[in-house]
């Protein structure tokens, strides 16, 4: 599903990734693991071009993202991403949030976005946020909405940033739900995380980076 | 006092109001276009675009408008159209060449201070570069930009004045051929100035209301 073949990246003239090679299966879970700065998140951005790499190749599916003949943004709107600080847009509501990409990126009609939303919204109980603004919303229901934010694309791939970092415990925990669901329906998964035992529970593999290099995968 | 010079006047200021009305309105739009077109261009960095963005704002901006004012309905127009401008399409042509080198540098301000998140939110959703500035980046922006536009926009709508160099017959000028008949200075200019302060007023009123709702 993923394939990353000796990718090399740089921001500035630091070195963040050094001769990663993975091989993501389809409807497998994987979560990152690492200190701070060890180049988790810049792995994440490379696998949907919002950081550019060195050197190497990266594949999803068949189609090599890599190449300049490829379209990225129709690779983008494949790949949904969900950040640390949830990233809602403040001017609109969260219906708008959600359908705004959908409609937009992939032409689907309005109607049909909007139902869409709906019924995600529903799966993970926020229906009554639909017409909030995001600052309305605590950072638990704001990182769910950015979930369905990136579901409502329907995506291959789901790759998720530290989902956590920026809510308390009982908030963590609303948002690990709405995860675990994602991964009982079969979707693959890329999860930066440092909350260990839901990486352990989730996950079917554990990759540890530090460095810029990958130290150890661990099948669980 | 001589407050009868205001009063039996009335209609000939009135008549000047209209005409500042009308400048101000016309200069603000064509600025808000133009200085979110220039601001625009140098946010992207199109190679030969933006720094010809950059040279235009930094020219305008370190000439008095007075002087805009004349260069324009003395020599630019006339070069360009073959034929004198009016003093209106002068003033307005000035006013909205100077204040769209203001609002560029407003414009281009609020676009960068839009969090690297949002905007790796929008490319990450597959947006193009044009549907990030116009869904997200650009309302976003205008938001922030909403009290330094205003200001902009107070400022020109006082600037509106200087076109009674070249003789246009708005507010202020009309006031000057009042007392240049009457020798009472005092009373005429104080009205005017209350009227531009209520202009400007309400102008920062009605931002603030639109401000609240965003």
């Amino acid at each position: 599903m993923i394939r990353l073949e000796n990718v090399t990246a740089y921001y500035k003239n630091l070195c963040v990734l050094q001769d990663i090679t993975v091989n993501i299966a389809k409807g497998s879970i994987v979560a990152l693991i690492g200190p701070s700065g060890c180049g988790k998140s810049t792995f994440l951005k490379c696998i949907n071009g919002l950081v550019p790499v060195r050197s190497g190749r990266i594949f999803i599916e068949d189609t090599e993202i890599t190449s300049k003949n490829t379209d990225l943004n129709r690779i983008r709107s494949e790949v949904g991403i969900v950040f640390q600080q949830f990233n809602l847009f403040p001017h609109l509501t969260v219906k708008k949030n959600i359908t705004l990409a959908p409609v937009k990126v992939k032409g689907m009609k309005l109607e049909e976005a909007e139902d869409l939303a709906v019924s995600l919204l529903k799966k993970v109980d926020l229906l009554d946020k639909i017409d909030k603004y995001p600052e309305q919303l605590s950072g638990g229901q704001a990182q769910r909405v950015a979930i369905v934010r990136s579901l409502a694309m329907q995506p291959k791939v789901m790759l998720f940033d530290e989902p956590t970092s920026a809510l308390d415990p009982q908030m963590t925990q609303e948002v690990l739900d709405t995860i675990k669901s994602l991964a009982k329906e079969g979707m693959t998964m890329v999860v930066v995380t440092h909350e260990m035992s839901f990486a352990y529970e989730v996950a079917d593999r554990i990759i540890y980076m530090d460095k810029g290099r990958i130290k150890e995968g661990i099948e669980n | 006092m001589h407050w009868e010079d205001v009063l039996n006047n009335l209609g000939f200021l009135m008549k000047g109001l209209g005409v500042t009305l009308q400048l101000a309105v016309l200069s603000i739009a064509g600025s808000l276009v133009l200085g979110t077109v220039l601001g625009v261009i140098r946010y992207v960095k199109i190679p030969p675009f933006s720094p010809l963005a950059a040279m235009y704002i930094e020219f305008v901006r370190s000439i008095p408008l007075i002087l805009f004012i004349v260069f324009i309905h003395f020599g630019f127009l006339p070069f360009i159209l073959g034929t004198s401008a009016s003093f209106f399409v002068s003033a307005c042509v000035a006013l909205i060449i100077f204040t769209s080198a203001y609002v560029a540098e407003i414009v281009r301000g609020g676009l960068n201070s839009i969090e690297k998140g949002h905007i790796d939110a929008a490319v990450s959703l597959g947006l193009t570069g044009f549907q990030r500035l116009a869904y997200i980046i650009l309302p976003l922006a205008f938001a922030r930009m909403m009290p330094a536009l205003v200001s902009q926009f107070i400022a020109l709508i006082k600037d509106t004045s200087l076109a009674s160099t070249i003789g246009l017959i708005e507010l202020t000028r009309s006031g000057e051929i009042i007392y240049e008949r009457t020798y009472h200075e005092f009373e005429v200019l104080a009205f005017i100035a209350l009227i531009y302060f209520m202009i400007c007023f309400s102008l920062s009123k009605l931002s603030k209301k639109i401000e609240i709702k965003i």
